[in-house]
């Protein structure tokens, strides 16, 4: 009897320190954290070289904006009804205002994948300012749908 | 004789109407820089409804606080519901003293406590714009609050306690830009007012200003802006910080919400880049990992 408890409260302890990434996240919500996650690596990457701190390639940036546009497409059918349990941060008012809510996830596809395209051209200032109106579009949805926890 | 008469009276022609287009320049300078202080003040954040499409400055905007729900007012030139009938010193009074033309006590969800910080010319400059901003002939709603915090007279028990009137002192060891940050952030654009914890009676924790309210009426863990504590703003540096006030892009590429996402749109992205420098100046971002130098030499800073 003691064998088998302690290899089922190890089994148990595994299993839970495993969900524990993502602060507990699992299913859709963690799916969802882990997209935004990659959007805000590569917003990084892109900004790093906006900003001088590392070597300016169109390209690069090109490549990032098209990951973003992509990850964009996915966003909406991470958020079904009812996906507001912990450790979301996604606010009820996403369903209250969908047709609002995808609209933005839609702008957000529409801006990064304008920001892949004008890095084709090569124009430093209209790269930094396209990069710019894409980030205004995550701070637009993260404004009102959006609750940072910590 | 004649001619005497008709020379006179074109000269004060000329004299009174250069007067009044040096006037009118003079406005129009004074409306500009107003409507610079409107942007770094913050207003619209309050008092413009941009959930429901309102109208600029015309109010209605529900803050929901511990002590109940205030709408904020229309603000707009309108006679009736806005401030259009209010004189020059009515405004000055309002901003830094939180007393309403008929001598009420405001309640400090408006905060008076940080603009009482401003400089007579910013307000002034403020007002000359506020009367150019379309009248909005629309009321708001009543204040939601209950008893006992309803009770205008109370405020003056609160000021006492909470509201410090010394006008804003710059400090003579610090450099100019580290006043001006120092001015920005503890008067027109009021950041000590959300990054700094409250009491249960609503005033600011003066002894720990800035660091930070774990819960603010939204629900929202407000971070802390200073360097000595180790928080996540401590390690940004001042481009880092310059980047993410005017973009609102945090160093880990995350794009700041809430709340701030409002001090973004409204308020620091329309700064110009003395007034961020100096605020990064003034919270003591002096370096930047990545500047020049330091990549010439090898040596990031870490």
């Amino acid at each position: 009897m003691k064998k088998i408890s302690l290899i089922a409260a190890t089994a148990l302890l595994v299993s839970s320190t495993i969900v524990w990434a993502h602060g507990g996240a699992e299913g859709v919500v963690k799916e969802r954290m882990d997209l935004m996650s990659d959007i805000g690596k590569d917003m990084k990457k892109i900004a790093a070289m906006v900003k001088g701190e590392s070597e300016f390639d169109a390209k690069t940036i090109g490549a990032s904006a098209k990951k973003i546009a992509e990850h964009a497409g996915e966003i909406t059918e991470l958020f079904p009804k009812g996906t507001t349990h912990k450790p979301s941060e996604a606010l009820p008012a996403i369903w209250d205002q969908w047709e609002r809510f995808s609209s933005l996830a839609k702008d957000l596809e529409t801006e990064a994948s304008s920001l892949s395209k004008v890095t084709e051209g090569g124009d430093k200032r209209a790269i930094m300012m396209q990069f710019a109106k894409t980030g205004k579009v995550c701070s637009t949805c993260h404004t009102d749908f959006r609750l940072k926890k910590d | 004789m004649k001619n005497h008469k008709y020379f006179l009276s074109i000269f004060s022609v000329g004299i009174l109407t250069s007067v009044f287009a040096q006037a009118n320049a003079d406005t129009q300078t004074s409306v500009k820089r107003g409507e610079y202080i409107m942007n770094i003040g913050g207003c619209a954040s309050c008092h413009t409804d941009t959930k429901n499409k309102g109208t600029p400055l015309a109010g209605g905007v529900a803050l929901k606080t511990p002590f109940g729900t205030f709408y904020t007012p229309n603000i707009t030139s309108d006679k009736k519901y806005g401030i259009g009938n209010w004189s020059e010193k009515d405004f000055i009074q309002a901003m830094t003293k939180g007393l309403a033309p008929d001598g009420s006590h405001y309640f400090p969800a408006f905060p008076y406590t940080s603009y009482a910080k401003m400089t007579r010319q910013d307000l002034r400059d403020l007002r000359a714009y506020l009367e150019t901003v379309p009248a909005v002939s629309k009321p708001v709603p009543e204040h939601d609050v209950p008893f006992p915090f309803n009770i205008r007279e109370s405020l003056i028990l609160w000021k006492t306690l909470f509201f410090d009137e010394t006008p804003f002192q710059p400090d003579p060891t610090k450099s100019a830009t580290w006043n001006r940050g120092a001015y920005l952030v503890n008067g027109p654009s009021h950041c000590v007012e959300c990054h700094s914890p409250r009491n249960f009676l609503g005033g600011l924790d003066q002894d720990n200003l800035l660091s930070g309210e774990p819960k603010s009426p939204e629900g929202e863990a407000i971070p802390s802006l200073l360097n000595s504590d180790g928080s996540n703003f401590s390690k940004w540096d001042h481009n880092e910080t310059i980047f993410g006030l005017q973009m609102g892009m945090t160093p880990e590429g995350d794009f700041l919400g809430g709340s701030m996402g409002k001090v973004i749109a409204n308020t620091t992205g329309k700064m110009t880049d003395e007034d961020l420098r100096a605020i990064a100046e003034y919270l003591g971002k002096t370096d930047s990992k990545n500047n020049a130098s330091n990549l010439q030499k090898g040596n990031p800073k870490s």
